[in-house]
């Protein structure tokens, strides 16, 4: 019955979290058309398609009408219209930069439209993640009327923003003279039309607007399929790459713990602890992907087997194994040094009990104490972060997918709140939601087993 | 562990004084024996000859390029000094746009303390107050009547149809709509409203929405957030805020449980001493510790998460320099390993330090 009563919780949970983070997804001000992400090997770019509202501008200043509107993320500062020739549009852009008081959004539109008249936005179409999709949907609509036949288009799949202004009309039309109805009402259209439209969708039909993503058109589960495999696969790597290390690491720390020098390595152990992910990866690739280096280890992970076949999937695994090095060490490298601190710490306190006593009386070699009777139980008493490692590594991705070009879930998420991709991010936070939630299920039924004074609780 | 607290100081004593180390307007000048403080003013500062000027330690401003050293200078290649003079030197690098890496760093502690600070403060706050009031709660239950509960549902809803039409940024909504619902419940305190009692059992509730806030990773839940607002820093101290409150709840209430089964509580109860007493000379002096060290933990993750949002390209605005921009700015070249290197061992000393110092105060609590 708890096991029921703890699924039941699971599922409200996921429910929850999708319907908050569907609500919040509602507040949203200066949303893109369309925004699309481009992963090259050190770098990231973002597209966003605004709706054509700069042609009145463009018009009042007597300018032509440009051929399309976007931004790129990747921004520098306004003093760089320096680098610039002089054009019409700049000086269109720098008047509308003193009329708007925000020449830094007014450079993003003026660079991305000087990168595109020269042809210079060099990423490389055959290397980069996600640039096909790009080439797909602009190269069509590079004239400024066919992008306005897309726009239109595009604004079909797009919610309804205008819900509680309609309502509004309505309620108005119907004359309800209560206004608690009236809120009643509005509240309850709002909170739950798109949100229920998107459960239905994806679990009764499995056809309408909601189980589709918004940006690649695939149904949610196919988008999200292939970049949860490639997470998992590096999640999965690094929890076996952490338990490994780890635990060799503490052991032969812990033997050599009378040494001076040992008091050292674990000081600086406990520094490491301080130092972030993304700086280690970056330090990473320096080192071992610098073709000025080392160029020992690919660290663009979009050219792996895995990621550029769709079929074979085992086999692409084996063959793609340099490319995970990497990104494993990276995600790993917190959790190691955690683990090694919580096991050289659950070694120091297991060493004063009597067994280890006894063992030594016997003459059984201080190696042998570790591996054989110490270890199993330093790793009882520390398996409770064992079950929280998943949901660690998760949020971990989101950095190390960044920075190695990774297609998973992190990236995904990345891309999905760019573009406002609703129906995918309402699935990745209840997904995560759900996953966290079986860790912490898991983690109490596992403790249920191997706690002794729960156990015994309970008998009594 | 003084030497921690040094660090840190010497930390804040950079922050607070960024304009003054690194800025290209002059700290002191003398023109037509008028004396002004051009640091201070927004205008831009153009040298003439009769000037007397004293110029920062670092004669350049965050972000702003200096085309004679653009392209990744290094520390230690030959650049193109203004003047000829060594003060103009770039000592740590330049970047792509000839922007002063150590201008950017200096800065950049700014950014990271400032936002670290506030949000651990309102991670703080949020905390202490869920695990204060679970632990606190009458047997771990809140009575509130059912009128009540109803005239604050249709307080929240009439509040926010009301602003709904105003034109205000939705977050300020929010925070409207937030307080004035949370005080039409306290207006509802008086004894004329209470018609039905019933109680809530507050604790499971606590407890619940910790695990619901905990299930999903604090950067995911930023990204996709930040996705939605006009990046700014006062949204980021927010959003760092209020996804930081958990472990802090969780860790005040088991603490003020095991406070409340504790002799001198009970000793305190007994000699008939107010509830108000008994926080303030009590339960406060025995809590400060772990406020502190939960305080500084928060303050390191807030500053960890901010500059990974920033790596990301989803933390402060872009025109703002902070130490995670100028290693994703490393990130793009293969060489300019002083884009990397410097501004993320500063983020790591900031990191340890704050660590050791939550540490510290964390080891003194259960030594009690």
């Amino acid at each position: 019955m708890r096991i029921v009563f703890k699924c039941f919780l699971v599922l409200v949970s996921f429910f929850v979290i999708a319907g908050f983070s569907f609500l919040l997804m509602r507040y949203q001000s200066n949303r893109p058309l369309q925004s699309l992400t481009v992963n090259s090997n050190f770098s990231q770019h973002s597209i966003s398609v605004y709706s054509p509202d700069y042609l009145s501008l463009y018009q009042q200043y007597g300018f032509s009408k440009p051929s399309f509107y976007f931004s790129i993320s990747n921004l520098a500062l306004p003093d760089s219209f320096k680098y610039f020739p002089e054009t019409p549009e700049k000086d269109f852009l720098i008047k509308w930069s003193c009329t708007t008081g925000n020449p830094a959004s007014v450079y993003q539109v003026y660079k991305s439209l000087y990168s595109f008249h020269l042809e210079e936005w060099n990423v490389p179409p055959s290397q980069v993640l996600g640039l096909q999709r790009i080439v797909s949907n602009l190269t069509v609509t590079t004239e400024f009327d066919s992008l306005n036949s897309y726009f239109a288009e595009f604004k079909k799949l797009l919610p309804k923003q205008s819900t509680t202004a309609l309502l509004l009309n309505n309620i108005s039309e119907f004359k309800i003279k209560n206004r608690f109805l009236q809120l009643c009402l509005v509240f309850h259209i709002n909170s739950s039309n798109q949100f229920v439209l998107w459960c239905s969708d994806l679990f009764n039909k499995g056809e309408g607007v909601y189980a589709n993503s918004w940006y690649s058109k695939e149904s949610v589960w196919t988008a999200i399929k292939k970049p949860f495999l490639i997470t998992f696969l590096i999640s999965i790597f690094s929890i076996f790459f952490i338990l490994t290390t780890s635990i060799f690491l503490s052991c032969e720390l812990f033997l050599l713990k009378d040494k001076k020098f040992v008091k050292y390595i674990y000081a600086f152990i406990t520094f490491l602890y301080s130092v972030p992910a993304f700086f280690v990866g970056t330090i990473l690739i320096y080192l071992f992907s610098n073709p000025l280096i080392v160029d020992l280890l690919p660290s663009n992970f979009s050219f792996s087997p895995i990621c550029m076949s769709d079929d074979g999937w085992l086999i692409s695994i084996f063959n793609s194994w340099k490319y995970f090095i990497l990104p494993v060490c990276t995600l790993s490298f917190g959790a190691v040094i955690f683990f090694v601190i919580l096991f050289y710490n659950s070694f120091e306190s297991e060493f004063l009990k009597n067994y280890v006593l006894s063992a030594k009386m016997m003459g059984v070699s201080a190696r042998n104490i570790i591996y054989k009777h110490v270890l199993k139980n330093a790793i009882y008493s520390s398996s409770t972060f064992l079950f929280l490692l998943f949901p660690a590594l998760l949020s971990g991705s989101l950095v190390v997918e960044q920075l190695y070009s990774i297609a998973g879930v992190g990236s995904l998420l990345m891309s999905s709140a760019r573009s406002q991709d609703v129906p995918i991010l309402i699935f990745l936070f209840g997904f995560t939601g759900v996953i966290t939630a079986f860790s912490f299920f898991t983690l109490d039924y596992y403790q249920k087993k191997i706690n002794g004074r729960i156990l015994s609780q309970k008998i009594q | 562990m003084k030497k921690g607290y040094t660090i840190f100081l010497v930390f804040i004593i950079i922050a607070v004084s960024a304009p003054l180390i690194s800025n290209q307007k002059p700290i002191f000048l003398i023109r037509d024996n008028k004396i002004s403080l051009p640091f201070l003013s927004c205008i831009n500062y153009e040298k003439v000859s009769n000037d007397f000027v004293i110029m920062p330690p670092i004669p350049y401003s965050p972000g702003v390029s200096d085309f004679d050293n653009a392209d990744y200078k290094s520390p230690f290649s030959q650049q193109h000094l203004k003047n000829n003079s060594i003060h103009y030197r770039h000592w740590l690098g330049t970047t792509l746009r000839g922007c002063d890496v150590f201008a950017g760093i200096i800065h950049g502690t700014r950014y990271a303390l400032l936002i670290g600070f506030f949000a651990a403060l309102i991670s703080l706050v949020i905390g202490v107050s869920i695990g204060a009031t679970s632990a606190f709660s009458n047997e771990g239950r809140i009575h509130l009547s059912f009128f009540q509960l109803m005239i604050c549902i249709i307080a929240f809803l009439f509040f926010y149809n009301l602003i709904a039409n105003v034109e205000l940024n939705s977050v300020y909504k929010w925070f409207v709509v937030i307080v004035a619902s949370i005080s039409f419940y306290f207006l509802l305190q008086l004894k004329y409203f209470r018609i039905y009692n019933f109680s809530i059992n507050f604790e499971k509730i606590e407890m619940q929405l910790t695990i619901l806030f905990s299930a999903v990773p604090r950067l995911f839940f930023v990204v996709a957030i930040m996705g939605i607002f006009e990046h700014s820093i006062a949204i980021l101290i927010v959003l760092l805020g209020i996804t930081g409150w958990m472990e802090i709840a969780r860790m005040m209430r088991s603490e003020l449980m095991r406070i409340q089964g504790m002799d001198y509580y009970a000793s305190a109860q007994l000699s008939g001493a107010s509830r108000m007493r008994i926080t303030i000379k009590h339960i406060l002096p025995n809590i400060l510790p772990l406020i502190i060290s939960i305080f500084s933990f928060s303050f390191g993750g807030a500053v960890l998460s901010e500059a990974s949002l920033s790596f990301l390209g989803w933390g402060v605005a872009p025109d703002q320099v902070t130490w995670g921009t100028l290693i994703m700015e490393g990130k793009d070249s293969m060489y300019a390993w002083w884009l990397v290197v410097f501004p993320g061992a500063c983020l790591s000393i900031c990191l340890y330090t704050l660590f050791s110092i939550g540490r510290r105060w964390n080891n003194e609590t259960y030594s009690l």
